[in-house]
């Protein structure tokens, strides 16, 4: 988890919120945003939690970045396909 | 016809926010209902999007985020829940307002607008800008934002991500289908110049129209002064205390302050309270505070004698038509549409920019003869029969949904 969040923090700089991959890492953040708001006992309320029990982070800016990661991810994976 | 007005709040901006418009158009066959983040008046035609406590956390949770992240209007979720909301669906047009006071994600226009026919007023320059709500003199916006040499403006960013922004509304506008509503030729001319909003097909000019017989004649500058505590014989000057710097009150407190009142003078203020107290030792001062009521914000106007709005940014100044509905002389700065709304030279009084000893001398002479304000009260109200009447307004606005929702029906 700690890596992960290091890789994350890493992008706060560089990355370009104006793109449609910017766009599209909004759209799931706003996404997850809801769904946080939405459940109250569920999985996914339980990791806000923890992240912020173990990481003393405010819970939004860790959805966003995993929102980030997620599309740069999906990014890199679907330009390696088309080569 | 049904509309949905989209906005931040219901009261404080009542006036423009569509608000006012829930009941006034009814009479026109347009019936009303606001969407609106937090709601304060106890109208049922008025829907809050914020459910409870739990959302002001979250709102402010996510405005931490984007000041982390030096990103705007983006992260804010309520523009899918307006969507789910029985008014959203029962609506046959969506008017959009203050939306970019934290509404509505930018990424959730173009959903949201091809749902439903949609109309969206630009109340200041922010929808061509990188973040902020007015350039006042940058030119940043016609090229991109980059680099912004006023990251601190309203909005501000903590990293220069201005030119992302401006990318990402260039994008956006790119692809939407909507009618855009100004309210004066100065806001007009920036949509045409600007990158982003030029190639726009549906931009309307429909200045905004007050009430005028609200705005009592000069016979009820005594009682109004009465009811407001305020002596009767003393010169009144009113103005807005905001300590936005966009408002210019520090150039009306400098002003002010380099007079030597040559007869007993109130400064009667709006909006903010305790910003001017130090010029107590020379005047009156009667703070008001924000006034909603309906019935008491007119009086304000009739019972000064002159009314200054040195803006460094107006995309229409609202408060100068009502002035001058009332009867009172304007003294404004060049530079934003107050000048040709109010008239100047002939009737407001334009000052340049930044200059509080023109303001100084305006309001000098303005106090010196009072023929000169009336002749000017007297012209304004002419102007405002002839400009910004207010059924003339709605004739417009209900104009333009039937015209919006007739071309929607066609094309879809």
């Amino acid at each position: 988890m700690p890596d992960r969040l290091t890789e994350a923090s890493m992008l706060e700089d560089d990355f370009d919120f104006s793109t449609p991959e910017g766009e599209a890492a909004i759209r799931a953040a706003i996404a997850l945003v809801l769904e946080v708001r939405e459940t109250e006992t569920g999985p996914l309320a339980r990791k806000v939690r923890l992240y912020e029990r173990t990481l003393g982070l405010a819970v939004i800016p860790v959805l966003l970045r995993r929102a980030i990661l997620a599309v740069k991810r999906r990014g890199f994976s679907l330009r390696r396909g088309s080569r | 016809m049904k509309v949905l007005h989209v906005t931040d709040e219901d009261l404080p901006a009542r006036r423009f926010n569509g608000y006012d418009l829930l009941d006034d158009l009814a009479t026109r066959g347009v019936r009303g209902k606001q969407a609106v983040l937090r709601k304060s008046s106890d109208n049922p035609d008025v829907v809050s999007l914020f459910a409870g406590r739990g959302d002001e956390d979250l709102q402010f949770r996510l405005q931490e985020v984007e000041r982390r992240h030096s990103i705007n209007n983006l992260l804010f979720p309520w523009g899918r829940l307006l969507a789910e909301t029985k008014e959203f669906r029962d609506a046959d047009v969506v008017h959009y307002h203050l939306i970019h006071n934290q509404v509505i994600s930018l990424y959730d226009l173009k959903w949201l607008f091809g749902l439903k026919p949609s109309v969206w007023t630009f109340h200041d320059p922010w929808p061509l800008t990188g973040h902020c709500v007015h350039p006042m003199g940058c030119e940043g916006w016609l090229t991109g934002c980059k680099p912004c040499p006023f990251l601190d403006r309203l909005f501000p960013l903590a990293h220069d991500h201005a030119d992302q922004m401006w990318r990402a509304k260039k994008r956006l506008f790119s692809e939407l289908d909507l009618d855009v509503v100004v309210a004066s030729d100065w806001m007009l001319n920036m949509v045409r110049r600007s990158p982003v909003t030029s190639h726009l097909e549906y931009v309307h000019l429909i200045p905004f129209g007050i009430e005028a017989r609200l705005f009592a004649p000069d016979d009820a500058q005594a009682s109004s002064r009465r009811r407001l505590g305020i002596p009767e014989n003393d010169f009144v000057v009113l103005f807005r205390a905001k300590t936005w710097e966009v408002k210019g009150l520090s150039y009306i407190v400098e002003a002010l302050g380099a007079r030597q009142p040559t007869r007993p003078t109130t400064l009667l203020t709006l909006d903010e309270r305790g910003l001017v107290q130090g010029l107590g030792r020379d005047y009156r001062i009667v703070e008001l505070g924000w006034v909603d009521d309906k019935a008491l914000y007119p009086l304000v106007f009739s019972a000064c004698d002159v009314f200054l709005m040195p803006s460094f940014a107006e995309a229409f100044g609202l408060m100068a038509v009502e002035a001058m509905a009332a009867g009172r002389p304007v003294v404004c700065f060049e530079g934003t549409a107050l000048p040709a709304v109010t008239h100047a030279p002939e009737c407001g009084i334009a000052v340049p920019a930044g200059d509080a000893s023109a303001l100084r001398a305006s309001l000098d002479r303005l106090a010196a003869d009072p023929s000169e304000a009336a002749r000017r009260g007297r012209l304004g109200r002419i102007i405002v029969a002839e400009d910004y009447g207010f059924e003339r307004y709605l004739d417009s606005m209900a104009q333009l949904y039937r015209s919006v929702l007739s071309r929607h029906r066609t094309s879809h």
